[in-house]
């Protein structure tokens, strides 16, 4: 039994390996390791267990070698995107493979509230490990298209970890009474809560843009920048990714949070879906911005709603009133309107200066 | 001989692998054991590394993958790998290089104890 075991689950590691390599070797290593664990197997429990670490630690670092190796072999042509690979349809797989940024958190998130009920800190470590590891694949693949949403996730954390002190120390309001506005003093709270929530995603727009000029000074990489500055709705994409993190972040501490956050991921997973099926780029942005648009909406509605529900409320016994609701569902209209706004911008790359192969892609 | 000089020292991994050939083709259980008897179980191949390896040795023209031609009993056909003639001519020059080092150390009554 356990011999069939260790079998499965080698064959399942062989996957590891690209398709050619597993083509051309998958049936004799499947066949040199049955020969070796049966003989081990013989030998004793012990040396069964040493044969499947020795294989366990080998043959993850030996695929990621095969696979690097094969990468560096193709020719820099063959490793670029097709300018025009958006208008072909992505396989089913990899329309999984890309939705399931989304899907997964959502999932976690469904299963703890129905069967485990571990803390939030353990849900969070999962989907940032899923995450990961889909970045680092799609890394050494050279960020096909399925990676994207995995690519903008990455970099919103690497955002919040490295300059969201630097906006929260930016975005105080010394800040304004040194620029000394006129009326500041009427209306400060709303211009300050104008620029705050601003400055948080247009931070995630400069980091995607120094991500962007990074791709461009690495020639591994410098393919994948030029399919991006042809199709500018692919940069839309990533940060549409980077905004569903950030988004996870609005819900606040709420005690019927969790169907609104699997209600706001499930919409963010079909405008990704819909984006990936669709030719047009004027088409693809707008499902991005109908799939942000009712997340959202189901945020201000978690909002409305589940005030009453705030577990601060319960231990003082307070009700809050209509007017407090409103208070804080409206801020996520704000939010709204900056993020689409950054949806957008990413149409100023078609500005910039093109030479060359470089052709202008029709809007609509 | 220059080109081959080029290719030295090879790796423990290669040099086994192509020294478990040296006497005939074997398929890839038989290599691994092999290896690990001729290094005295210092050098244990798990199969990814040894068919990694034997891809390079198959890219460079060192070995050469070949139907089995005894018959082990199954229809399914057994490959077995050998090695070629650039594959020999690069075992002698590392085993002449290995030589060559050990002199050195023998000329200065440096006395290698067998474990």
């Amino acid at each position: 039994m356990a011999i069939q075991i260790v079998h499965s689950i080698y064959r399942v590691f062989l996957h590891l390996y690209s398709p050619a390599f597993q083509a051309q070797f998958g049936d004799e290593m499947m066949e040199v390791f049955s020969e070796a664990a049966s003989e081990a197997n013989l030998q004793g429990s012990r040396a069964l267990k040493e044969l499947c670490l020795n294989e366990l630690r080998d043959l993850p670092v030996t695929a990621l070698r095969e696979r690097l190796g094969a990468e560096r072999i193709k020719k820099p042509d063959s490793f670029s995107i097709n300018p025009l690979d958006w208008q072909s349809p992505l396989s089913r797989g990899e329309i999984l493979l890309a939705i399931a940024a989304f899907l997964v958190p959502a999932v976690l998130v469904l299963a703890n509230s129905t069967f485990f009920s571990l803390p939030m800190a353990s849900l969070i470590r999962v989907a940032l490990a899923f995450t990961v590891i889909a970045f680092l694949l799609g890394m050494v693949k050279g960020f096909p298209r399925w990676s994207f949403p995995y690519l903008g996730m990455g970099l919103c954390v690497a955002g919040y970890l490295f300059l969201f002190q630097w906006t929260a120390d930016l975005i105080s309001p010394q800040l304004l009474i040194k620029l000394e506005l006129p009326f500041w003093h009427v209306s400060t709270g709303l211009l300050w809560q104008i620029i705050s929530v601003g400055l948080v995603w247009l931070g995630l727009f400069i980091i995607t843009i120094l991500f962007l000029a990074l791709l461009a000074l690495l020639p591994r990489f410098r393919p994948l920048y030029l399919s991006i500055r042809r199709d500018w709705t692919q940069v839309s994409l990533i940060l549409y990714s980077e905004m569903a993190i950030a988004l996870v972040l609005l819900f606040e501490d709420y005690r019927t949070e969790e169907p609104y956050g699997i209600a706001s991921l499930l919409f963010m997973a079909a405008g990704a879906w819909l984006f990936m099926r669709r030719p047009l780029p004027c088409q693809r942005v707008l499902f991005l911005l109908g799939g942000l648009s009712l997340a959202l909406w189901v945020v201000a509605t978690d909002r409305w709603q589940a005030l009453p529900d705030l577990r601060s409320a319960a231990e003082f016994h307070w009700q809050p009133l209509a007017p407090a609701q409103r208070l804080e569902a409206y801020p996520v209209l704000l939010h709204w309107a900056w993020m689409s706004a950054v949806l957008l911008l990413p149409v100023l790359i078609k500005l910039l200066p093109r030479r060359g192969r470089l052709e202008d892609e029709d809007l609509c | 001989m220059a080109d081959i000089e080029s290719q030295l020292p090879l790796t423990e991994v290669t040099y086994f692998i192509l020294l478990s050939l040296s006497p005939g083709p074997r398929h890839g259980y038989s290599i691994m054991k092999d290896v690990r008897y001729l290094s005295r179980d210092r050098v244990v191949l798990s199969t990814g590394t040894l068919y990694g390896a034997l891809k390079r040795l198959l890219d460079q023209g060192w070995i050469l993958r070949v139907d089995d031609s005894h018959d082990n009993g199954s229809s399914r056909v057994r490959k077995v790998y050998r090695l070629t003639n650039l594959g020999q001519h690069v075992l002698q020059a590392e085993v002449m290089r290995l030589n060559s080092l050990v002199t050195a150390a023998q000329l200065r009554a440096i006395i290698i104890n067998p474990r």
